[in-house]
């Protein structure tokens, strides 16, 4: 250290504990039981991001989002030790000189090992993660267990950031880039473990963003998540290995999980989840709770020994929770501890000083959001305050346990009590308003041990819910005002006799963002590599037999015995540089010999495309509404594809909105005319046959909505295959060929059969196409044409029919793709089998 | 006159009078081993390859090669110790080189005796004051910066020079990416990769440049960064493993080019510094060329031993580089 080095130090220097009338450090508040001051940040730094104390008393902290300081309480003296981090946002001590620092690129052991005081030694200790260049893609922690292993998280990426440069650390997964918060590279959403042997492995998922870890006494495991997309409300977790904890998005990434996260039903996602150990209401406590720290102090600072302190960002407050274990699983309340008189808001990191009587707040101001920067602390004075110190279950209500004796008289009346419970959804949508809110009814309350406990019997008790409980007008047996007499109990589970927890309330789903990326896509460089769902699903998919449906870019893909059976297009492409844009329809299609089965865009009819259900005329009353069958004025806005497997059997659910810019709303917003709702079931084959099955539902979400075919005779429009039309082909119906009729409909046919020599394959094949009979205006007549054109069951034909408003309009048919040729009795049999 | 941590003298320029004596006190303040040789003007370059050509006897000789270009010299300096150096000026003015002609050390560590009638006081070398305290905006000193970069990964890490040069090696690639003309990025938007404060000046196009063994063509398996260490002017040497072998990598940029010095702990095997076909690098050992098929990149070998400490310096286009060349 050299004398310039000593003289910025001195600029710099802050009075203490050591020196309170140089009055560098100012005492901002003072309450009863706890002394807030604030101690000046070293001259142009801000944010602090980190906070912990080195063995020799030094307070170790992240600053101004890159450099690392060391401050001495005693002597008032910033020093700087490390600079040019990358956001790093955690720091654990490992001796006077050396530190380990989460930043956002990697957990990183920084050294003095020269002893000037300087780090010149930066150590990587596990960059066993991706990173994608997403702003919202922080790294949190680390934290140590007593065996020594390393915990650390890795925040979800933001629909509203995008990897920069198109080149991503790690594996990039397509499937990952979806949603609002997203996992595009490995274990974002996680929570990491480095073991003592330096190995880094994936080892609890499902957050957003975990800002922050911390043990309990037990050397429990826990982290906070923000209130978001699949979280209702900002919450405590308690992490074991291995468990989800409800944002779907990480789940790409769990070793064997072959599904894409969205096409997992909310149910399902919810019995899969753990459930937060504690909550902090949206909006009354806390938006953004930060890191959780166990009160380590041994009653140091205060009466709230083996509890925990949470930092809140965006308002000035410390929150406090306590835990207990019912039933087999830890839950409890929480509570504002400290709010106001003086505190800053962004408490973003805590840490107990040595002595234990300090907890050190780390404030944060990261670019527009809210928080302040700054660096305070509380210390207590020795006198208890007036709180509640823990609230427990009970069989019949809860216990509430005080730190100062109550006065009877003012807390042995039902008055003083208020509770309401309600509980927050589990679904998409960002965050959850309180369901079901209502207010419970206390029947009895005992004060007892000495006015330290009062017992409050509820009339009844519900698991799942959140137990929001006012006390009113309560003191101490010595006049003291109750300091904080709101408290929140997370009831997931009763004493005894918990039963099957509630299912989520169906909501409607939000839009969801598609993956932003630079043109010319993204590149993935250096490690990790590992597999994504789409891998374990491409791998499963070729593992089993039977029709088995997985999402690939831009649709959806049924496989059997791992070779396709067809391609669900839900993104609108286009064949022709911009052209006639298609989405929302099946090709190719294949036969069981693997030959091609549908056209898309041929010459002919640029518009036609595959397998289809489109219409040519589209009213709104007397407003025509585009030219659906010729892809002109209308949007298919696919909102949804569900899919299901199961023995055999794949099935996507499309839930679609009919959308067209001639139809706008007063802000020119798109309103939607129609809501589609397709399945397509694909069966495995069976007796030289596979059947596939649509089913159509369609409603109208406006007034005198029709729908119509082509308005000339042939009246053509409805469900359509472009087959490819081979010399040999063959049409024929129940009553025997058929000859395509250029100006109408063929007479009805409740099934036709296209068979001939297909894709060069040895000897025929073909395809039927059936009309279920429940399906309206069944048996249909049909536009055939061997050439140049498409096959098609034709509904409604030339006349449009309404569309109801409530009862959708079902049409429903199947394909039977086939490998000998034509047999009338077959085709027979096919269609009874379809008509049960 | 020091040596000092980083590959440098302390003074990068000093002044004497014709014909006047002139005693060298020359102390070793680094962890290196150095040397110090006067050359005739302009021929500094030279030396520096000649020393290259030594082979074994290099370390017999201080890697003082027999040259009539070499005016006056001193051996190998351990660590912390001090030798002194008479001589008698030169009486014709000029500007006389004096250079480290260590092994790797000749592209980087030299300076300049001014023969002159009208001496200035000598020059420090900028990079030669370590421990300064920090400053916002400081230019004066090395700088290193971890932050989302453009046209690389996003764990990119920026250095830059005192001299407003500077470098993004890339911790996810594992290499180094690109060299421009400008200093430190200070401003950092969320979200947005920052801009690069000049022009670039040279953009390694061929990936990870390391080959270990017998084939140049085949790339290493695993590449695994391990991290950095800060000498005491901040310059970063950056560590990693290729298939096993440790490699520490030190960047250093001056006018019109870049040079990087390798050291690795290979016994046998062969190192390849892979390069573009359209850039000659000039390398320390020689090693052994291997040019690529148009389109590919062309090789150079370093075999047992020599792959233990090389040294690679690739030219750019400097002082002339405008902003039209930083659009391409």
């Amino acid at each position: 250290m050299n004398l310039r080095t000593l003289r910025a130090m001195s600029i710099a220097l802050v009075a203490s504990q050591a020196l309170p009338a140089q009055g560098k450090e100012a005492v901002t508040a003072e309450d009863a039981s706890y002394r807030l001051d604030t101690i000046e940040l070293p001259k142009g730094e801000h944010s602090v991001d980190a906070v912990a104390f080195l063995p020799d008393g030094r307070l170790v902290c992240c600053l101004s989002f890159e450099r690392v300081y060391t401050y001495r309480p005693d002597t008032g003296v910033w020093h700087l030790f490390a600079e040019g981090l990358h956001q790093p946002l955690g720091i654990w001590p490992i001796s006077n000189t050396e530190i380990l620092v989460a930043q956002r690129p990697e957990l990183t052991r920084i050294s003095d090992t020269t002893g000037d005081g300087k780090a010149d030694h930066y150590e990587v200790v596990s960059d066993e993660f991706g990173l994608s260049g997403n702003y919202a893609e922080w790294t949190f922690g680390p934290v140590k267990d007593a065996a020594g292993n390393l915990f650390f998280s890795l925040g979800t990426g933001s629909s509203f950031g995008m990897p920069q440069t198109g080149e991503v650390r790690g594996t990039y997964s397509r499937d990952g880039s979806y949603g609002r918060m997203n996992s595009c590279v490995p274990y974002r959403g996680w929570v990491m473990k480095v073991s003592p042997d330096g190995k880094t492995s994936p080892f609890a998922n499902g957050f957003r963003e975990a800002n922050g870890l911390g043990f309990d006494l037990a050397g429990r495991l826990f982290t906070i998540d923000n209130q978001g997309d699949f979280v209702g409300t900002s919450a405590l977790f308690h992490v074991q290995e291995g468990r989800f904890y409800g944002h779907p998005h990480s789940l790409v990434w769990r070793q064997g999980f072959d599904r894409h996260p969205f096409d997992v039903p909310i149910a399902e996602l919810d019995a899969m989840r753990q459930r937060p150990v504690a909550v902090f209401p949206h909006g009354n406590m806390s938006n953004s709770p930060t890191q959780p720290l166990c009160d380590t102090t041994g009653g140091r600072f205060g009466p709230f020994g083996g509890q925990m302190f949470l930092g809140e960002m965006n308002s000035p407050r410390i929150l406090r929770v306590m835990l207990e274990e019912v039933d087999g699983q830890l839950q409890g309340a929480s509570q504002i501890f400290f709010d106001g008189k003086g505190l800053h808001r962004g408490n973003n990191r805590l840490a107990f000083g040595p002595d234990g009587k300090s907890l050190w707040i780390g404030q944060t101001l990261y670019e527009t959001w809210v928080g302040e920067s700054g660096l305070q602390r509380l210390t207590w004075t020795g006198v208890v305050p007036c709180e509640i110190q823990s609230m427990s279950l009970t069989e019949t209500g809860f216990d509430l346990n005080f730190t100062r004796p109550v006065d009877p008289s003012t807390a042995e009346h039902l008055a003083a009590y208020a509770c309401k419970s309600y509980f927050y959804n589990y679904h998409e949508t960002y965050g959850s308003r309180k369901f079901e809110l209502g207010a419970e009814r206390i029947t009895a309350v005992r004060v007892h041990d000495g006015g330290l406990r009062v017992s409050l019997t509820f009339d009844r008790l519900r698991a799942g819910r959140i137990y929001d409980l006012r006390l009113a007008g309560i003191r101490s047996a010595d006049g003291a005002p109750l300091g904080h007499p709101w408290i929140v109990y997370n009831l997931n589970r009763l004493r005894s006799g918990t039963t099957m927890a509630r299912p989520p309330v169906p909501t409607p789903q939000p839009g969801r963002s598609r993956p932003r990326l630079q043109k010319g896509g993204v590149r993935s460089v250096g490690r990790p590599q590992v597999p994504d769902s789409t891998a374990f699903a491409e791998r499963r998919a070729g593992e089993i037999d039977g029709a088995y449906v997985r999402r690939t870019p831009g649709g959806y893909t049924v496989t059997d015995g791992g070779k396709v059976v067809l391609v669900y297009n839900r993104d609108p492409i286009s064949r022709s540089g911009g052209d006639h844009k298609r989405g929302h329809y099946i090709h190719p299609l294949y036969g069981l010999d693997g030959q091609r089965m549908t056209d898309d865009m041929p010459g002919d009819h640029l518009h036609h495309r595959g397998v289809f259900w489109a219409w040519t005329q589209l009213w709104i009353g007397e407003k025509r509404i585009g030219h659906p069958w010729e892809q002109k004025g209308m949007i298919w806005d696919v909102r949804d594809v569900k899919i299901t497997n199961h023995d055999g059997i794949a099935e996507l659910r499309a839930h679609v909105l009919w959308k067209s810019p001639l139809w706008v709303n007063a802000r020119k917003r798109q309103r939607p005319i129609v809501d589609e709702v397709t399945v397509i079931r694909v069966h495995p084959v069976s007796d030289d046959a596979r059947a596939i099955d649509f089913e159509i539902s369609l409603r109208a979400l406006a007034a005198k909505v029709r729908l119509g075919g082509s308005m000339n005779t042939k009246g053509y429009g409805g469900f359509s295959v472009r087959i490819p039309l081979p010399g040999d082909l063959r049409i024929e119906g129940p009553g025997g060929t058929l000859a395509p009729d250029l100006k109408k409909p063929t007479r009805p046919a409740p099934w036709v059969d296209f068979s001939g020599t297909f894709g060069g394959t040895r000897g025929p094949s073909g395809l039927t196409i059936l009309c279920h009979p429940d399906t309206p205006g069944s048996p249909p007549g049909w536009t055939i044409r061997r050439k140049n054109s498409c096959q098609n069951p034709v509904y409604p034909g030339q006349h449009p029919v309404d569309l109801s408003t409530d009862e959708p309009l079902v049409l429903r048919y199947r394909v039977v793709l086939h490998r000998s040729g034509f047999e009338a009795t077959r085709m027979k049999r096919l269609f009874e089998e379809y008509g049960k | 006159m020091a040596t000092l941590v980083g590959l440098r003298y302390e003074f990068v320029r000093f002044d004497v009078k014709p014909g006047v004596a002139v005693e060298l006190v020359i102390e070793n303040r680094d962890a290196m081993m150095h040397n110090l040789v006067i050359t005739k003007p302009g021929k500094r370059l030279k030396v520096v390859m000649q020393t290259a050509e030594l082979g074994l006897d290099a370390v017999a000789m201080d890697f003082v090669p027999k040259s009539t270009d070499v005016l006056w010299s001193v051996g190998v300096i351990k660590p912390s110790e001090t030798t002194r150096l008479r001589f008698k000026a030169p009486v014709t003015p000029g500007d006389y080189p004096y250079v480290c002609t260590y092994p790797g050390h000749g592209f980087v560590m030299f300076g300049s005796m001014v023969v002159t009638d009208h001496p200035k006081p000598p020059v420090k070398s900028v990079l030669a004051t370590p421990n300064q305290p920090h400053h916002h905006g400081a230019v004066d000193r090395i700088t290193l910066r971890r932050m989302f970069m453009p046209d690389a990964g996003p764990a990119s890490i920026a250095v830059s020079q005192p001299d407003g040069r500077s470098y993004c090696w890339d911790a996810g690639a594992c290499r180094l990416r690109y060299v421009w003309a400008g200093g430190p990025i200070f401003e950092v938007k969320m979200g947005k990769a920052p801009k690069l404060t000049g022009p670039l000046l040279y953009n390694e196009t061929v990936g990870f440049p390391l080959r270990i063994g017998s084939d140049p063509g085949s790339r290493p398996r695993r590449v695994r960064y391990r991290g950095y260490r800060l000498d005491a002017a901040g310059e970063p040497e950056f560590e990693y493993d290729v298939d096993g072998v440790k490699v520490r990598e030190r960047v250093t940029m001056s006018r019109g080019k870049v040079q990087r010095t390798f050291h690795t702990d290979s016994r046998d095997e062969t190192i390849w510094f892979a390069h573009a076909a359209d850039v000659t690098p000039v390398a320390e050992p020689q090693g052994r060329i291997r040019k690529g098929e148009s389109g590919s990149p062309s090789y150079i070998g370093f075999g047992p031993g020599q792959g233990r400490a090389f040294t690679i310096a690739i030219a750019y286009r400097d002082a002339g580089a405008t902003q039209k060349e930083a659009g391409r």
